[in-house]
């Protein structure tokens, strides 16, 4: 007589086909929830993505922007310098903070190397916007710089340029240090963008980058594994532009605890080493100073705000939690009343509560699954949605590089630092969510239970 | 030893209609003997469907006594009297509407303790002796005639096999002919040992039943007829 059981369950939950439309709050609870986690956890770190959904990266202002010989000849003298800095932005700090020989540690004096130093080639130099002033003080030629013919007559700039002075149908010779034959190549400026980048291909073909380009970090990927890096020569203004503005750097979660070892073992420098580093420095200039001083001691207040960040967003997710209790606690309360009927007759017969209560438990555990997976299902549609309209399309700099064209979910390298294109969707996104949550698991659940007289209900069933 | 299956000793029964307490029964006694089938008759609001509540152990707001064989309702356990010891078949059925008649029963004879679960065959031979024939014991309770859902809830209530039978009027929603079935059938199960108390309003039928009880509403007794 299982059998028989099993229809009974099924005919029931047959006849309450209208009633458990009512699950629909938990589809909608499964799929949000689904989405949200989706949204969050993709990528990299829940804190790393709402940080940059929030705008608030770890970063760090470039305002030094030095090509100082005695940081060349720095370079020139330490092999193992380089790389070390490299490894900061390569996302191996765990790696360099193992290193006891690190000697060199000014975060935005190695900001400002990088990015002027090839990491394969010490001997080429790339400059950036202020090094106009160190070639005239040293007497280089731009002309002595090279240009890639292959460029694209066009480019677009990022509207930092723009506020350089830089305007649309302006041209540029392309300066590229480390290939000698691009040369004297013209580039018009086409237009500028808030948040793209642009980027060179081994193609030498100007791409427009997704919106979700992974910033920095890409940036000084690129250095390594091209040395293709352009810098652009403004013939009237007689400024060279760097096409890749460092204005952030970015760090994701995972690596804030290394650069935190980082910093803390910065700080535990010795005074014998703070001393050679001011060697060093005061050869460079006192700015160069100054930005180490402002940018370490900027770095402990920003480690902060991303755990503050955590925090909020630890309690929104407890926040949804309990909701989803008191929701799915409405939602059987609100059931068990419309099943007051049978539960009634199935008492006045002198059914044992707990052979009731374990009938109407498989019942919703039936339909609730039933729910829950098409709630997941449609879930994950959402994230996809959601995905593709925070994070833009998949597109790749170069068939080669397989490890940058990762955004969100298929983030493979986990300094990949995505950004959401569209923050004010995301937003919209997560307050509809929400109030789609509130409206239809509780305040809908609430009132249809409120209009149910449940004693009338009950004595009805037992009475009638 | 004593036939009494069932005895009232001193019953009241009061409720609160708005501020005014009204008394239903004031220690009103009865017995109900084991193989007889009892009427009880009274005027609209005397307190038939009440008593037979309190009988059928789904009302406690009684003072006084309801033995079941000797033993206090509530020290039985009232769930377990339920289960056991009484069925009950109601004026408007109380029929899980959108189950069959045979799973109506299966799901009565799966709760008793009295006796094993029943098979589907039983379930149809007790319908079918009840007059329901196997195409309507498996189509939807709700689409059975009246008469014919009396008859299911008369057969989940033979299905529990439980010593005694109360029924709140299952006349009334029938048709007299159809009504004289039913008491037919209630004649036949009081001669197989079964006790039967019917609530009725209809005199005819409360006069082929052995024992006539009416309430006196004046002083809220029990009185044999």
């Amino acid at each position: 007589m299982k059998k028989q059981r099993w229809n009974i369950l099924k005919d029931t939950i047959k006849s309450k086909k209208r009633d458990f439309l009512f699950y629909i709050p938990i589809v909608i609870f499964s799929a949000t929830l689904f989405s949200l986690c989706l949204f969050f956890i993709s990528g990299n770190t829940i804190e790393t993505n709402l940080a940059n959904s929030l705008d608030m990266r770890l970063s760090f202002k470039n305002e030094g922007f030095y090509s100082k010989e005695s940081e060349n000849s720095l370079f020139a003298s330490d092999a193992d310098l380089n790389q070390n800095i490299t490894q900061i932005f390569m996302m191996d700090l765990d790696q360099l903070c193992k290193d006891d020989n690190l000697e060199y540690s000014n975060y935005n004096l190695a900001i400002d190397t990088i990015v002027q130093t090839s990491t394969t080639n010490t001997e080429n130099y790339l400059y950036g916007l202020k090094d106009i002033e160190y070639f005239e003080k040293n007497g280089i030629q731009l002309e002595d710089c090279y240009a890639n013919e292959l460029v694209e007559g066009t480019v677009i700039l990022p509207i930092r340029a723009k506020q350089e002075g830089i305007k649309i149908g302006d041209v540029y010779t392309i300066v590229d240090p480390f290939n000698q034959n691009s040369k004297n190549v013209e580039l018009q400026v086409i237009g500028f963008y808030e948040d793209n980048r642009w980027a060179l291909s081994s193609e030498d073909t100007v791409i427009k980058t997704s919106p979700a380009i992974v910033r920095n970090s890409t940036i000084f990927s690129l250095l390594e594994k091209y040395p293709y890096y352009y810098g652009m020569y403004d013939e009237k203004t007689g400024m060279v532009v760097s096409p890749i503005e460092i204005v952030n750097i970015t760090f994701s979660a995972k690596n804030i605890e290394g650069y935190s070892r980082f910093v803390e073992k910065f700080n535990a420098f010795s005074l014998e080493e703070n001393r050679k580093f001011s060697q060093i420095t005061s050869e460079g200039g006192a700015q160069a100073k100054l930005g180490l001083q402002t940018n370490v001691s900027e770095f402990g207040s920003l480690l902060k705000s991303i755990q503050r960040i955590r925090y909020i967003y630890e309690f929104i997710f407890l926040g949804i939690w309990i909701l989803s209790v008191v929701s799915l606690f409405a939602m059987t309360s609100f059931m068990q009343k419309k099943n007051a009927h049978d539960i009634g007759v199935r008492k006045a017969l002198g059914e044992r509560k707990r052979t009731t209560l374990h009938f109407y438990i498989d019942m919703y555990f039936i339909v609730s699954l039933v729910w829950i997976v098409i709630g997941t299902g449609l879930g994950y549609i959402v994230s996809s949605i959601l995905e593709k309209q925070i994070y833009g399309d998949m597109f790749q700099i170069h068939a080669q590089m397989n490890t940058l064209t990762g955004q969100s979910l298929k983030t493979i390298q986990p300094n990949i630092f995505v950004e959401p294109r569209n923050i004010f969707a995301c937003g919209i996104f997560s307050i509809i969510g929400i109030l789609l949550m509130i409206c239809l698991s509780v305040v809908f659940t609430t009132l249809r239970i409120r209009k149910l007289n449940i004693r009338k209900q009950m004595r009805g069933a037992v009475y009638e | 030893m004593s036939d009494t299956i069932l005895e009232i000793k001193n019953l009241s029964y009061k409720y609160y209609d708005g501020d005014h307490i009204r008394e239903i029964f004031s220690n009103t006694s009865a017995t109900f003997e084991k193989g007889k089938f009892y009427s009880i008759t009274g005027e609209s609001g005397a307190g038939k469907t009440t008593l037979l509540y309190c009988l059928g152990g789904l009302d406690t707001k009684y003072d006084g006594e309801i033995l079941f064989e000797g033993d206090e309702i509530q020290n039985i356990g009232l769930e377990r009297y339920r289960r056991n010891c009484v069925s009950m078949v109601y004026q408007n059925y109380n029929l899980i509407p959108y189950l069959t008649p045979i799973q109506n029963i299966y799901i009565a004879s799966n709760i008793t303790d009295n006796r094993k679960m029943i098979s589907e065959k039983e379930c149809l031979t007790i319908l079918n002796a009840l007059g329901i024939d196997e195409r309507k014991a498996k189509s939807k309770s709700s689409l059975l005639s009246g008469g014919e859902q009396q008859r299911v809830a008369i057969a989940r209530a033979l299905s529990v096999n439980s010593p005694l039978i109360i029924a709140d009027e299952p006349t009334g929603n029938l048709d007299h002919e159809t009504g004289i079935q039913v008491i037919h059938i209630f004649q036949e199960l009081s001669k197989a040992g079964k006790t039967i108390i019917m609530v009725t309003h209809n005199k005819v039928l409360a006069d082929m039943c052995d024992m006539h009880y009416w309430i006196d509403q004046k002083y809220g007794k029990l009185v044999c007829v």
